[in-house]
């Protein structure tokens, strides 16, 4: 088997008489027509995005806006009246893979540009709540909103950086960045929804932050 | 593939009812959209240009950021090893998926596994691969390779997908308005193509959910590989990627060295970049960052395969960079008519006919006809989200193989003609005057008359 020394070296070899390259000067640039957006726009955006990615014949809001954490709840419990605990996932559950109608999860990011909610998946008990469900429903404060992709890579780039002392606990290694539901355009183009994941993705945004640790309330 | 295979396979797929047509219509769809977004956002070209660099220092400094990718891997948990060539990537994958205990294997849509010929060689170890993406679902039970990068099944309509799926039982019945006689309006179509998605998903949905209870081995490609947290990052719309990911025990992934980016920002670069000129969606359904393996086990194959020669041509290993958008073959006025099989190769397109002739020991001799298969017309490049000159890349080629004695006499005699010209006036409005009349000539040499065929002449 070759080894990673030995490709090494040969790049070394192959690279011998190029130019090293420096690293681009500056700094990406995010979408200028949301620098400096107040969360209202933010909300506003996201809301619009995500109301485009619902699947045809989809026509409740993608985005419900509450005012603070204990409304997000209430919103959450709400909809999932009359759905059986053992059909839904909270935040904690080890349950085995096999299709639920409802997950709940938080969030780390939502970006307002392209529709998308960044997560943090653990472990694999925890990536069936936006996977193997009918509806994933995001809990999360505006002041997660961040305005586009590249703000937010950024952002977790300084986030890494953390990790060289604590890897494990400051970096949270596994993401999914998740925009709208699971679909295919595989027959003739035609937009599918759902493919393998979620037919519906709800986000329940509250204009007060939401601790992490409120979404285990919903078990009680 | 000689030029005389390329011609008779480009001409059987011109040739074959509707598939210019069909595939028109499929990337005119992701033309659209691309443009639309492109156009709405004012930092496009600077995202492009900033791509570009980016790729450009990393693989200028690839040795760097592979080091530094396989040590962050490692602290998460995850085994990195190298297969020199397809040969040996496959005799990995086959190790890992023994070691695993494995029976099925699902893939995650890679064209680096089609590169390699990673099915094929399961199969043969007595494995079941499983291609849990819908169009490369298609395409294996068809018995087919791809012939798209992102759109595997675009040369297929929705009625020859469903006769496939009733054929190996994923369907019991033909949907209503694909049976013989049956309303075959836009609407009714796209019913069927509803009704053939949510089976397929049925189909599949007992290795996706069930693996976790067996011991069930995932393959992958990868999109990026982020240096420096050791990520592997996966971009995909259905979610099976997601699942594949997931629900193993083992997950494999098999990634070409040149998928390295330096850091967690550069990701949101090409992200803002890959899916509005690969779909013409703002952004994929999901992208998973991967770093600690879900299972027992995480394992990244980087494959090599005649990347590392390639590094050589300095500039002109750009070709390196391609991000597998498949925006170059949408726009493509040769891939648009010919589909994607014609190519014969793993990558069609523009950017098959610049990277094919580097891969593999065989690369030049199989795949040598390729960069003059094109009318260089440049939409390739011009949609190109890392801004890879693929025209000047198809002429860098063209030298070098002709420089190698590769390109056949006739057209090496053909040029010798033209220099011996070009350097003598006379000669040159001689030419000149017989150019002109090449179809009369063309009445009396056949050779002509066949060249002539698929060519018009300037007026
Ligand atoms: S060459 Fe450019 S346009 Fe073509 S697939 Fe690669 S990144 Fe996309």
């Amino acid at each position: 088997m070759s080894h990673l020394p030995e490709l090494l070296d040969r790049i070394r070899g192959a690279l011998a008489d190029g130019e090293r390259l420096p690293y681009p000067a500056g700094e990406p640039e995010g979408r200028p027509d949301l620098a400096g957006a107040d969360r209202e726009s933010l909300a506003a955006r996201i809301s619009e995005r995500l109301d485009a990615l619902r699947g045809p014949g989809d026509r409740e809001p993608a985005v419900l806006r509450v005012p603070d954490a204990a409304a997000a709840l209430r919103t959450v419990r709400e909809a999932l009246e009359g759905v059986p605990r053992a059909e839904v996932l909270l935040p904690g559950d080890a349950r085995e893979p096999r299709d639920y109608r409802a997950g709940v999860t938080g969030a780390l990011a939502l970006v307002a540009e392209t529709g998308s909610v960044l997560l943090e998946v653990p472990d694999r008990d925890s990536a069936w709540a936006s996977l193997a469900v009918e509806t994933h429903w995001v809990v999360a404060g505006e002041d997660l909103l961040v305005p586009d992709l590249v703000t937010v890579y950024s952002g977790l780039a300084a986030r890494a950086g953390l990790a060289a002392r604590s890897f494990r606990r400051e970096n949270p290694t596994n993401l999914v960045q998740v925009t709208g539901s699971s679909r295919t355009a595989d027959v003739e183009k035609i937009v599918v929804v759902p493919a393998h994941g979620p037919t519906r993705l709800r986000v329940v945004l509250s204009r007060e932050p939401v601790p992490a640790a409120a979404l285990r309330t919903l078990a009680g | 593939m000689t030029t005389t295979d390329l011609a008779a396979a480009a001409r059987a797929a011109v040739a074959e009812p509707a598939l210019g047509a069909r595939v028109h219509r499929a990337t005119a769809h992701a033309i659209e959209g691309r443009l639309r977004l492109a156009a709405e956002d004012p930092r496009w070209e600077a995202l492009r240009e900033r791509a570009r660099a980016l790729k450009r220092h990393a693989l200028a400094n690839l040795d760097r950021y592979l080091q530094e990718f396989a040590r962050n891997a490692g602290k998460a948990g995850v085994a990195v090893s190298v297969a020199r060539d397809a040969a040996e990537a496959r005799r990995i994958v086959v190790r890992l998926a023994r070691d695993a205990g494995a029976r099925v294997i699902l893939k995650g849509k890679s064209m680096t596994a089609e590169e390699v010929g990673l099915n094929e060689a399961l199969e043969a170890a007595g494995f079941r691969p499983l291609e849990t993406d819908l169009g490369e679902f298609i395409v294996q039970i068809a018995g087919e390779p791809p012939s798209h990068i992102t759109a595997p099944a675009i040369h297929r309509d929705a009625a020859s997908i469903a006769g496939l799926f009733l054929e190996k039982g994923v369907i019991a019945e033909l949907p209503p308005a694909l049976r013989p006689g049956g309303a075959a309006g836009r609407a009714e179509v796209e019913a069927a193509a509803r009704e053939l998605s949510l089976a397929a998903r049925r189909f599949l949905r007992r290795d996706l959910l069930g693996a976790a209870m067996g011991h069930t081995m995932g393959v992958t490609g990868a999109n990026f590989l982020v240096a420096e947290t050791g990520t592997v990052v996966l971009v995909e719309n259905e979610g099976n990627i997601r699942f594949t990911t997931t629900t193993p025990d083992v997950h494999v992934v098999l990634a070409g060295i040149e998928k390295v980016i330096p850091r967690m920002a550069d990701l949101g670069v090409f992200l803002s970049l890959l899916a509005p000129s690969s779909t013409g969606q703002r952004q994929s359904a999901y992208v998973s960052l991967l770093g600690r393996p879900f299972g027992k086990r995480r394992h990244v194959v980087l494959l090599d395969n005649g990347r590392v020669e390639t590094l050589r041509l300095g500039e002109e290993s750009d070709v390196l960079s391609c991000i597998r958008c498949g925006a170059c073959l949408n726009v493509c006025p040769v891939y648009r008519n010919v589909s994607g099989h014609a190519y014969g190769g793993a990558y069609p397109g523009p950017i098959g006919k610049v990277i094919l002739p580097h891969l593999g020991a065989d690369g030049r001799a199989r795949h040598g006809a390729l960069p003059f298969f094109s009318t260089l017309c440049g939409a390739c490049a011009d949609a190109c989200p890392v801004r890879i000159p693929i025209p000047e890349r198809l002429l860098g080629w063209r030298a070098r193989l002709h420089a190698e004695g590769r390109t056949g006499w006739r057209r090496r005699l053909g040029m010798r003609l033209f220099a011996a010209a070009a350097r003598r006036p006379w000669a040159f409005r001689v030419g000149g005057w017989a150019w002109r009349r090449l179809p009369w000539l063309a009445r009396l040499a056949p050779p002509l008359r066949r060249w002539l065929r698929g060519r018009d002449l300037p007026s």
